[in-house]
C-alpha cells in the first residue's frame, strides 16, 4: 500500500477539481470513510482557493500538496510561494448573525478548522506551509 | 458545471449539475444575477446534481438571497445531498434559507405570494 501521495499543480481555480480528485484518491487509499474523505477534500479545497484568490494575485504560482500517513495520523501538507498568510489566526465568522448582519465570506477558513482535527501554519524558506492532520480513531 | 434554467408558475428554477467549488461558483453567480437582472424574484435552486460544495458556493447563495430580499424576493433550495446540506448546517445557513426535499415542494411554497 502506498504511504505517500504528491501533487504539484498550477494555482488556478479550474484546477480545484483535479486537487479534489487527488485528495479523494489518497484518502481512500489511506482507508478513510466517505464522510472523512469529503471533509479533507473540503479543507484542502478551501486552503487552495485562498492561495489562488489571495496568495497568487499578481501571477499564477504552483501549489504542492503531499499526503502521508504517520502512525494513526493522516497528514496533508500544502505549500505555496504566494503572499505570506496564516489562516490559523483568522477569527471565525458569527454563525448566528441575522441575514442583514451575516457577512459574505470568511467561511472557508472556518471549514478548514472544522473538517480536520488540526491545522498548523508556518512560513519556511519563502513558502507558506499549511499542515492538516486527521486522526484515525483507534480500531 | 452544467446549469439548466426553466420557469414553472412564475418561479425561476436553476438546476445545477457538477461540483460547486470556487471555479463553478463564478459561473453560477453569473446565471443567478442574470435572472435577477431580468426581474426574477422567486428563485429555486435544485441541488440534485451537486455532490460537492465549498464555501464559495455558499457565498453565492448568500449574496443572491441578500440581493433578492431587497426586492421582496427570495431564493429557496431543493434536493440537497446529505454532505452538501451538512455544509449549509455547519455554516449556520439553515436558519437563513428554506430547504425542500423536492423541487415541486419548493415551487409550490411560493403559491399565494403576491408579486
Amino acid at each position: 500500500m502506498n504511504d505517500r501521495f504528491e501533487l504539484e499543480i498550477e494555482g488556478k481555480l479550474e484546477k480545484l477539481a483535479i486537487i479534489s480528485d487527488f485528495i479523494a484518491n489518497a484518502m481512500s487509499e489511506f482507508g478513510l470513510d466517505d464522510r472523512k474523505i469529503f471533509g479533507v477534500q473540503l479543507a484542502v479545497d478551501e486552503a487552495c482557493t485562498n492561495i489562488i484568490k489571495y496568495g497568487y494575485t499578481k501571477e499564477v504560482g504552483t501549489i504542492d500538496i503531499s499526503c502521508l500517513r504517520r502512525g494513526g495520523d493522516i497528514i496533508a501538507v500544502i505549500k505555496d510561494e504566494g503572499k505570506p498568510f496564516n489562516p490559523t489566526t483568522v477569527q471565525p465568522p458569527d454563525l448566528n448573525a441575522s441575514l442583514e448582519e451575516r457577512k459574505i465570506g470568511g467561511l472557508g477558513i472556518y471549514f478548514m478548522k472544522t473538517f480536520v482535527d488540526e491545522v498548523k501554519y508556518e512560513y519556511r524558506d519563502g513558502k507558506n506551509v499549511l499542515t492538516m492532520i486527521v486522526r484515525l480513531s483507534p480500531k | 458545471m452544467e446549469i439548466e434554467e426553466k420557469n414553472v408558475d412564475n418561479v425561476a428554477i436553476i438546476s445545477l449539475n457538477g461540483r460547486l467549488d470556487a471555479y463553478a461558483s463564478n459561473e453560477v453567480e453569473r446565471s443567478i444575477n442574470a435572472l435577477i437582472d431580468k426581474g426574477s424574484v422567486r428563485i429555486v435552486v435544485n441541488f440534485d446534481g451537486v455532490g460537492y460544495i465549498s464555501s464559495s458556493g455558499l457565498r453565492v447563495m448568500l449574496a443572491s438571497l441578500k440581493r433578492l430580499k431587497k426586492v421582496q424576493g427570495t431564493i429557496k433550495l431543493a434536493c440537497l445531498k446529505p454532505y452538501v446540506k451538512e455544509v449549509f448546517d455547519i455554516a449556520g445557513f439553515t436558519q437563513l434559507f428554506e430547504f425542500y426535499e423536492r423541487e415541486e415542494e419548493a415551487v409550490n411554497s411560493f403559491k399565494g405570494w403576491e408579486l
